[in-house]
């Protein structure tokens, strides 16, 4: 039954996949500047010839819906055009950055929920202690940071002045990746290639740190506020009455219960940590979407951004879902 | 009123509240209180290090930045932009997203499935990423980067404002102004709207703080202030080529940021204290 | 005969914002093996306070008063460790609690509650044995078709199946004492009768004893064997159930039974007892319930009132509670 409803769930989202797709096909129409002149413009010296040339390559001299029809073809071909800043496919560039995105936005969602579950739970337990007042303190400084900040001063502290992590990319020059699944890490782990893990993962850890850190920070306050809520319940004086130890109510029952709403809490929050994707790959230099979907903005570079931004906007509604998801598991009172 | 009895005796509140009061001075003042223009540059005086370390001095007390320009001036200055672009962009949120949410949980109907849908789309697109976008295509200014931040923000608004109309919209009271007579203006207006306000300020309180924070971001990007203005993201921006040998040029505005969304982020959860338990009664 | 429970002496106090909160004041109860005992007052009365210290649930801030004693079998509660008070609760003593929508985990499969001490005890040698014996406790308690419910969830379940899952839970481990803090308040009357009429046969067969703790002397006249009925957190009465309800020597305990509509029987109407419990945080020094008392003197003021043996198995907190009966 529950497989249906999810399928269900899935099939309600393309349509809304679609919908952003032509949103975005829209916008990227709206960017001020005749991407050909800007283009043209940037190579020097050409004649009317090549400008002609170059508008019908990018279909640009066809009417809108034209334009439109030509592009979903191709989206189904796979193929998203050009992209003219790196005069490769669009496709193969965004395909190489995606990977690198992900394994930041796993990382510092992993990050988040390491640190930020336990620290809410213990806080919950000891409450009024000074770990609790502690945490809570750090929490809400960690809301109040802007992450481009906070990164660039994790980059001066540990690795301009005390030298312990590379300052910016995902490897140190001369170590080459395998192409496996693009996460380098896992890729590491799955090689056994250690060097590339050691590598790989001192590069990862101050961006996840720094994109993990406002998620943490927000995990930890809801989780708190949610077991301490949970530890009220009747429930919970049942099961002590049953005799069984204090451990296990804490997190058998009191945090059962407790996860549902920082669960909830956390999914709202995957947008934020899709969008400061943008800021940490810009000030860490990682090659991923965020920094990419930038960089074409400003340069105008209409096909990649489209593709960029689709991808993107899909990730997003796909991890939605996922949290979704994840919610009704946790939750047995609810049907999807 | 015992209301403002509870919030002096807040301290997280009143802690927070000297703080913005702090800044929104210096902002007003930053003309009369800086020691020097928002872009006067002193060449001779490049990279100083703040009042505090070695080699600084009192004329420079945060240091100067790779033009020479006086970093505690320019953050007095770009108090300006930031407090000016939250405060409006949230106030235009609010007011928007109030007023549609209670047309969408007072009428429901298509009205509020349109509107509850145009919500839900734009909510699907990652914060950041659709302000970008917005401010790629509608051009740097002032203005715009206003009206980039609104666009997605007050949806959050909508939200509120129409789930606590929903609920309040069966609730005696509302049937009993209807029996009156009164419009339906009147009623959302004169009778609801005052019970939901005090969540609504709280809320637009808490993404003040988020709002300053977008716009730093954007700043640091280099969209959004033109340039000529000085704002405390750009700042941040102009210190990552210092990193090395300058390291104040990045941290001093970043302070200044940090130091206004904390104070306001305690503001707002004071106020949540103060109004809340009365709330969910 | 030893009793199975022994209660001397037992007081609890809360901090408040205006000073110690005594909910249970002095108290001394005694509940024999498989005897039924029921512990009435009003809301506030302390009983439910009684309940928790007796199973070493009182949360921190509050605390046991030093000078108390609870002894099961023999063995004294209020002095052993964490972790050996733990291996009591469950396993010799069990607890039913009031509402049993929200005393069960709504996370949890009600088959997984009820395994639950069952696991924390060892109380049988394998996961079979335990998953054998919980369908056993379910069918008992008249749940039908057990083992298709077992991995139910309390959403599930009404009112009345989800307390008898409560008291399956807490049989699990076959314990010689079971508290019942008002186990039907928040059911059905039908229901209520449905669910006393379980505890009943689980007092017959297994020889449980009982101590139950209500507001309705009513019910408890029906169910018990004995009462105790309390006040402001004290004993003010004690005995035979029928006795106590038919001839209530204390001026409460009267009011209590006056409260009580009757079928037919008496005209005139229903006599409330006027004023409300005194301030807990500032007991009176004498009788608690004199500024509500018809008959309250001045002596009743003067000292504590003991609670006084009339005859076997009979006794009142009233120094006035002979001359009262006589006129």
């Amino acid at each position: 039954m529950k497989a249906v409803r999810i399928l269900e769930r899935v099939l309600t989202a393309l349509p809304m996949s679609l919908l952003m797709l032509l949103l975005v096909f829209g916008f990227v129409r709206l960017l001020p500047g005749d991407p050909v002149d800007i283009m043209m413009g940037q190579s020097g010296n050409v004649s009317q010839a090549e400008i002609d040339a170059l508008r019908r390559e990018l279909h640009l001299d066809r009417p809108l819906p034209e334009q439109l029809a030509i592009f979903l073809r191709g989206l189904l071909r796979g193929d998203l055009g050009t992209s003219f800043r790196e005069q490769r496919p669009v496709a193969e560039v965004i395909g190489d950055a995606f990977p690198a995105t992900v394994e930041l936005a796993l990382a510092a969602l992993l990050v988040a929920l390491l640190i930020g579950l336990p620290i809410g739970v213990l806080s919950a337990v000891r409450r009024n202690s000074w770990f609790d007042r502690l945490a809570m303190g750090v929490s809400f400084l960690g809301i109040s940071m802007p992450a481009f900040w906070l990164g660039i001063m994790a980059i001066m502290l540990f690795s301009v002045h005390l030298g312990w992590t590379p300052v910016q990319g995902r490897l140190s020059a001369g170590i080459a990746p395998p192409d496996l699944t693009g996460l380098y890490v896992l890729d590491g782990l799955l090689t056994r290639d250690w060097a590339l893990l050691k590598d790989a993962l001192l590069h990862l850890l101050l961006p996840a740190v720094t994109l993990g850190a406002e998620l943490t920070a927000i995990i930890a306050r809801v989780t708190r506020s949610s077991m301490l809520e949970a530890l009220q319940m009747d429930y919970v004086t049942a099961a002590r009455a049953r005799g069984v130890p204090e451990w296990q109510v804490v997190l058998r029952h009191a945090l059962r219960n407790a996860l549902i709403p920082t669960v909830t809490v956390a999914g709202l929050q995957l947008g934020v940590l899709l969008g400061g994707n943008m800021i940490v790959e810009t000030v860490f230099g990682w090659p991923g979407l965020g920094r990419l979907v930038v960089g074409a903005i400003f340069g105008r570079d209409y096909a990649l951004v489209q593709g960029a931004v689709m991808l993107y906007a899909l990730t997003f509604l796909i991890a939605n879902l996922l949290v979704d998801i994840l919610y009704t598991q946790l939750n047995p009172k609810l049907e999807l | 009123m015992g209301f403002w009895r509870r919030l002096i005796s807040h301290p997280g509140a009143v802690v927070g509240l000297v703080v913005i009061l702090l800044y929104v001075f210096a902002a007003l003042l930053a003309p009369w209180i800086a020691p020097y223009g928002p872009r006067e540059m002193v060449l001779a005086d490049r990279l100083k290090p703040p009042a505090f370390l070695e080699g600084g001095s009192r004329s420079h007390l945060l240091g100067t930045d790779q033009l020479g320009q006086d970093i505690f001036s320019r953050i007095l200055y770009g108090a300006r932009v930031s407090l000016l672009v939250g405060l409006t962009s949230v106030s235009i949120s609010l007011t928007v997203g109030t007023v549609l949410g209670c047309i969408a949980g007072y009428w429901r109907g298509w009205v509020d499935r349109i509107l509850s849908r145009v919500a839900d789309l734009l909510m699907g697109f990652p914060y950041l990423l659709f302000t970008i976008f917005a401010m790629a295509i509608i051009g740097p200014g002032f203005g715009n980067l206003i009206i980039a931040l609104c666009f997605k923000a007050w949806v959050e608004f909508f939200r509120l404002a129409r789930g606590e109309m929903l609920a309040e919209g069966t609730k005696e009271y509302v049937e009993a102004a209807r029996a009156l007579g009164r419009g339906p203006v009147a009623i959302i207006a004169g009778e609801v709207l005052p019970n939901i306000v005090h969540s609504l300020l709280v809320l637009a309180t808490l993404r003040m703080g988020y709002m300053i924070i977008m716009e730093a971001s954007l700043s640091f990007l280099g969209l959004g202030i033109p340039p000529s203005i000085p704002a405390w993201g750009s700042m941040v921006n102009a210190g990552r080529d210092q990193m090395l040998n300058a390291w104040w040029v990045a941290t001093m505005p970043g302070l200044a940021i940090v130091g206004l969304v904390l104070a306001i982020n305690m503001f707002g959860e004071g106020l949540r204290d103060v109004l809340d338990p009365r709330m969910r009664r | 005969m030893a009793p199975l429970l022994a209660i001397e002496n037992l007081s609890v106090e809360f901090p408040s914002p205006r000073g110690p909160l005594r909910a249970v004041d002095g108290v001394n109860l005694r509940v024999q093996a498989g005897e039924i005992v029921g512990l009435i007052g009003e809301s506030g009365s302390g009983k439910s306070t009684v309940l928790l210290a007796v199973m070493g649930l009182i949360a921190r801030p509050g605390r046991i008063l030093p000078g108390a004693s609870v002894r099961l079998k023999g063995k004294e509660l209020t002095r052993l460790s964490p972790r050996a008070y733990r291996g009591v609760r469950g396993y010799e003593i069990g607890m039913v609690f009031q509402d049993p929508m929200t005393a069960l985990n709504p996370a949890m499969p009600i088959g997984e509650q009820v395994r639950e001490s069952l696991k924390v005890h060892r109380y049988c040698r394998s996961r079979t044995e335990e998953r054998e014996r919980v369908l056993q406790l379910l069918e008992a308690v008249g749940i039908a078709n057990p083992a298709q419910r077992y991995r139910a969830y309390p959403h599930e379940f009404s009112g009345g199946m989800l307390q008898r899952v409560l008291i399956a839970a807490a049989l699990a481990c076959n314990p010689r004492l079971l508290l019942a803090d008002e186990p039907t308040t928040a059911l059905d009357v039908t229901i209520q009768a449905q669910i006393l009429d379980l505890l009943r046969e689980i007092n017959r067969t297994r020889n449980t004893a009982i101590l139950l703790v209500s507001h309705d002397i009513g019910l408890a006249a029906e169910f018990c064997d004995r009462i105790a009925v309390m006040y402001a957190g004290r004993i003010v009465e004690v005995g035979p159930a029928w006795q106590v309800v038919a001839a209530p020597r204390h001026p409460y305990t009267r009011g209590l039974v006056g409260c009580l509509p009757v079928w037919g029987g008496r005209k005139g109407r229903l006599e409330p007892i006027p004023g409300s419990l005194p301030d807990l945080t500032q007991l009176p020094r004498g009788c608690a319930f004199a500024d509500r008392c018809p008959h309250a003197a001045a002596e009743c003021r003067e000292g504590e009132v003991p609670l006084l043996q009339l005859a076997e198995g009979r006794e009142v907190a009233c120094i006035r509670a002979e001359e009262v009966m006589a006129g």
